[in-house]
């Protein structure tokens, strides 16, 4: 009976429950009053002590409902049993109304209209079929009780000086009072469920909408929260980009200054300019880097994008890094699968790829050393490997080798110059072709990177 | 003649700022990061530190400060912060120095006079204390 309720509150249950029984003392008390002014008034016609063994029996359940209420409260119930006990107290009070009724008088009493209060609270409460069932149970109830006594089944009390006394047996009369509250039931219950279902249905509706406006301020706070960490991140990088633009001018600066307040002896002079030289050749690497890695940002163009021969360039790379690689004393090896298929990536990033992995290697090789290059077909990717016997990486290194700026302790010592954006800008050039890059390395040993282009 | 301590983690400005001073005469040693700074420091006690704010990491230099200002020997020697941020938008990102133990304050890039005064100056300061 869950679907009893369409909004899934529990407040909103518990408060009709609760306002059931606060109903019903009102309604005892003036049932009270009632039979007091009627004894007063019709002298002791009426059954006084079965209608206060009544009375006190509606007060008796109405508490067990009241605590029983309380109960459900407590432990949290689920709706059902709230549903389950207004059906139990809507049952208790149509058959407590019959009693009361029963003995006073019967079909002489007026009071049998209250059987259309309670099925206007039952439709309030409840669905449309439970309204309906009630108005039938209620009808049912008090035409059994009509036939019963007017057959004899049931004593009849009669309401001395009310009304006439032969009046419970008259079919016609039966007839007309069933009629009458039976269609009074009938209507009032179609009624009022109508109307109560619409209301529902409107609060429904605004507790959908109420629960959609939270997902959608729960999801906005979430992307701003993104958004606040994608500002840091970029104030961060701005402030360490400002830094490391303005060294190399400051330092050049401060060399010039230094010339000219004459501060530098005559024979050190070429010494001092070839300094301010070599971090003016530094700035340039570094504004070429971040220029780079900007464009690395920029969406990316379909028509960049072209089956590319990642051997022939290798070959050219090669070509270019002879001299270094001679210089150093370090042996080269290049080893290739046959039948390398070209791979989806502009040559220009290509190219930058193997520069970047290769020039690193020299850099952080010590003389005598190996390098080993390799290039081999891995499913659907192209797999290049760049191996050295240089200074190799440690295990926590590894993990941030690839941010911006980021240069290994044992890097900086061994090699000043280096803008630590090499390997930002192949880690960005591998994401803009779904492609990826990582390292294998151990300290002393040397170390490998890894590269994977998709095929063409 | 008064010993100096360089720290800074770019060469060409331990270069440039030695060359100044030692054609003042004073006695030059350098580190190139925070926690060499602080082991010469104590080992070789320098009369004055000059400073650079941004070594490797962002506050290492703030840090190197506050170390030295927490020890009751060496809180006494003076330091003067160089820092290429001074002019810059993001000066205003770093505290104060209200919040840190500094003595003077030159930004990069130096000028060799000015230096030479404020490095005097100072001197001369705990000299006369």
């Amino acid at each position: 009976m869950s679907e009893i309720l369409h909004i899934p509150v529990d407040r909103e249950l518990s408060e009709r429950a609760r306002w059931l029984i606060t109903l019903r003392w009102l309604t005892l008390t003036i049932a009270a009053a009632v039979v007091l002014l009627a004894n007063h008034w019709l002298g002791n016609v009426l059954l006084a002590p079965a209608l206060w063994g009544t009375l006190v029996g509606i007060a008796g359940y109405n508490i067990l409902f009241w605590i029983l209420f309380r109960r459900l409260e407590r432990r949290a119930s689920p709706h059902s049993s709230y549903v389950a006990l207004m059906h139990a107290q809507v049952l208790t009070d149509l058959l407590a109304l019959t009693t009361l009724l029963h003995f006073s008088g019967g079909l002489e009493n007026p009071f049998s209209l209250y059987y259309v209060l309670l099925v206007l609270i039952s439709s309030i409460l409840m669905t449309k079929r439970a309204s309906y069932l009630y108005a039938t149970a209620a009808t049912a109830i008090w035409v059994t009780l009509l036939v019963l006594e007017a057959i004899g089944w049931l004593p009849h009390y009669n309401l001395v000086g009310f009304r006439s006394p032969t009046r419970y047996q008259q079919p016609g009369h039966i007839i007309a009072e069933s009629f009458v509250l039976g269609s009074a039931n009938f209507i009032v219950a179609y009624l009022s469920s109508g109307i109560i279902e619409r209301l529902r249905e409107g609060e429904k509706q605004l507790y959908e909408a109420n629960a959609s406006c939270e997902l959608r301020a729960a999801e906005l706070s979430r992307l701003n929260a993104r958004l606040q960490e994608l500002d840091r991140t970029r104030s961060l990088f701005m402030r360490l980009v400002t830094h490391e633009l303005r060294a190399p001018v400051a330092a050049i600066q401060s060399y010039l200054r230094l010339i000219l307040d004459g501060y530098v002896p005559e024979e050190r002079l070429h010494e001092i300019i070839a300094k301010a030289e070599q971090r003016a050749r530094d700035q340039l690497e570094l504004i070429s880097d971040l220029l780079d890695l900007a464009r690395l940002q920029e969406p990316k163009d379909e028509k960049e994008v072209e089956p590319t021969d990642l051997v022939a360039i290798l070959h050219d790379v090669l070509d270019m890094m002879q001299a270094r690689l001679q210089d150093k004393g370090l042996h080269l090896e290049v080893s290739l699968e046959p039948d390398i298929p070209p791979v989806a990536a502009s040559k220009e990033h290509v190219k930058q790829v193997w520069i970047n992995l290769i020039s690193n290697a020299i850099k952080y090789t010590p003389s005598g050393g190996h390098i080993t290059v390799m290039v081999e077909c891995e499913g659907d990717m192209v797999r290049g490997a760049v191996k050295d016997t240089g200074i190799g990486i440690s295990p926590e290194e590894q993990e941030r080798i690839f941010d911006t700026f980021y240069r290994t302790e044992a890097a900086k010592t061994m090699e000043r110059h280096g803008t630590g954006l090499g390997l930002a800008i192949v880690k960005g050039i591998m994401e803009r072709y779904k492609g990826r890059v990582w390292v294998e390395s151990q300290v002393g040993q040397g170390s490998t990177f890894y590269f994977e282009f998709p095929r063409a | 003649m008064s010993k100096i301590l360089i720290v800074d983690d770019d060469p060409d400005f331990v270069e440039a700022t030695r060359m100044v001073l030692e054609s003042a005469g004073y006695q030059v040693i350098s580190a190139a990061n925070g926690d060499e700074g602080l082991r010469k420091v104590r080992e070789e006690t320098p009369d004055l530190i000059v400073l650079d704010v941004i070594m490797k990491t962002v506050l290492d230099g703030l840090n190197m400060s506050q170390e030295i200002a927490n020890d009751p020997i060496r809180s006494k020697i003076p330091i003067l912060m160089v820092t290429s941020i001074a002019n810059s938008d993001y000066a205003a990102l770093f505290p104060t120095d209200e919040q840190i133990h500094i003595d003077d304050f030159v930004s990069k890039p130096i000028a060799p006079d000015d230096l030479l005064q404020r490095v005097a100056r100072l001197l001369e300061k705990v000299r006369s204390a």
